[in-house]
């Protein structure tokens, strides 16, 4: 019952931050938004009984993805037109 | 059927995604929700798996034999090789966006293929 | 067309909400729930087994010696797939670094920056660089843990390779790796190439048996080879046959392939 609770507060958090981070303008703020989705997601997958799975998508998409995704909007345009 | 939000959740991802593919024109927003596409898919493998009240999949100090009930091991080994090949597709996507930027100066995809006022 | 969009969208909702009304409910997976009953001290033991990840929960332990079942899966049962995956992102960190080429040859030779240990960079906080530095140690060492005891707690050679691939992502953002860049790549490329070519070099040694066979597990009384019981154990080192080895290769890979993904696009964007 309780892991219930977690699970839809997790799902709703995931939601709005991916609806958060394909509606921005703001390609910077979009990233940082997909960062917490992944964040998030790697919670939940640590309740979902996968600890190496979230171990890889904290490495993975909470901080490489960003990184990458830094690099490249530096390297083009920051505003999406 | 109690836990049927998270199929529920894996399907809204991946149609958000799909929604922002279709009508989103920058070429990084496009790799973003790619990116969203790819957490909803990993996310409904790892549902598939999940036991109730289960234990991970190994057996180091692990609960005892009788009461002992484990998540199924194989889609968590497939999504684990998964996230760091995403990552690699992510950083040759994001590769060919800047490059194409560096030649065309715009990442809008209806410029890029030459349409003018598209309806 | 902007009818046919909505159209395509409609369906693809469809297809989705249909597809998951015919999916078994989460937390009843296909299997039987009773695999580990009955179960003896036979290495291979079919009873109570209906599907495939049966067969790995109720025999993974004792045939390969892991008592983690996802490590046995990705580089035992398989391990080729797991090849596959690692040439994968090989090719990718090839034809990044290719794509990238000509950006930085224009730009000219590396030549700023000081990266010596003691001796701190300009423009950045002395607080940043001397915290990213102890930062750095702390997450190689963790990654090094992963990797390494990958057959025994959550970890192997992917999630250690991506923590400690963060790693170099921090040294980056502090400004610390600046110099040589094209040295560093070098290195990097070098010890990536050796991971990859000793996970095959592992695999064909075990060539008797199959390509990637364990051939180390169980019986081997030199290394790695404890045989290991069935049943909830506090874990031990020197078990699961080449399963360390292959992880240890991966890490490698994983880890040196990243940072080469890094270091290339933060060389690209950097300015001088």
């Amino acid at each position: 019952m309780i892991s219930s609770v977690i699970f839809i507060l997790l799902s709703i958090v995931m939601l709005v931050t991916a609806v958060i981070s394909l509606y921005f303008r703001d390609l910077l703020a979009s990233v940082v938004s997909y960062s917490v989705m992944s964040l998030v997601l790697t919670v939940m997958f640590f309740h979902l009984d996968a600890p190496d799975v979230a171990i890889a998508e904290a490495g993975i998409g909470a901080a490489l993805t960003v990184c990458i995704f830094v690099i490249a909007i530096k390297l083009t345009r920051r505003r999406e037109e | 059927m109690t836990d049927f939000f998270l199929y529920v959740t894996v399907v809204l991802l991946i149609f958000f995604g799909m929604v922002a593919l279709i009508y989103k024109r920058n070429l990084i927003k496009i790799v973003i929700a790619l990116n969203i596409i790819e957490a909803g898919i990993n996310l409904l493998f790892i549902a598939l798996a999940y036991r109730p009240n289960g234990t991970a999949p190994i057996f180091t100090l692990a609960p005892a034999l009788g009461e002992l009930k484990m998540v199924l091991p194989t889609p968590q080994a497939l999504i684990l090789t998964n996230i760091v090949i995403g990552f690699g597709t992510t950083a040759l996507m994001l590769t060919l966006a800047i490059l194409t930027y560096q030649n065309n100066h715009t990442l809008d995809i209806r410029k890029l293929r030459g349409v003018e006022n598209n309806d | 067309m902007r009818l046919a969009s909505f159209l395509s969208l409609v369906l693809i909702a469809a297809f989705l909400f249909v597809g998951i009304l015919r999916l078994h409910p989460v937390g009843e997976p296909l299997g039987n729930p009773d695999v580990f009953k009955d179960r003896g001290d036979a290495i291979t033991d079919i009873k109570n087994v209906d599907t495939m990840d049966d067969y790995y929960l109720r025999n993974g332990q004792t045939e390969t010696g892991s008592n983690n079942l996802v490590a046995s899966v990705v580089f035992d049962y398989r391990a080729f797939d797991t090849l596959g995956e690692a040439t994968v992102l090989f090719i990718v960190v090839s034809s990044i670094s290719m794509l990238f080429f000509t950006m930085i040859k224009r730009k000219g030779p590396e030549t700023s920056g000081v990266s010596r240990i003691g001796e701190f960079p300009g423009g950045v906080s002395r607080v940043i660089t001397f915290g990213s530095f102890l930062l750095y140690i702390l997450i190689i060492t963790f990654g090094i843990y992963l990797v390494v005891h990958g057959h025994l707690s959550p970890g192997g050679g992917f999630q250690g390779g991506a923590v400690m691939a963060s790693a170099t992502a921090l040294l980056l953002i502090s400004s610390l790796m600046t110099r040589n860049v094209q040295k560093t790549k070098k290195i990097f490329s070098f010890f990536e190439s050796l991971g990859l070519t000793l996970f095959i070099g592992i695999g064909f040694v075990g060539i008797g048996v199959s390509f990637l066979s364990n051939f180390l597990a169980n019986g081997n009384p030199l290394l790695f080879g404890k045989a290991i019981a069935f049943g909830p154990n506090p874990g031990y080192l020197v078990s699961a046959g080449t399963l360390p080895l292959l992880s240890l290769a991966i890490g490698m890979e994983v880890f040196f392939g990243l940072s080469i993904i890094l270091v290339t696009m933060y060389h690209a964007a950097k300015d001088e």
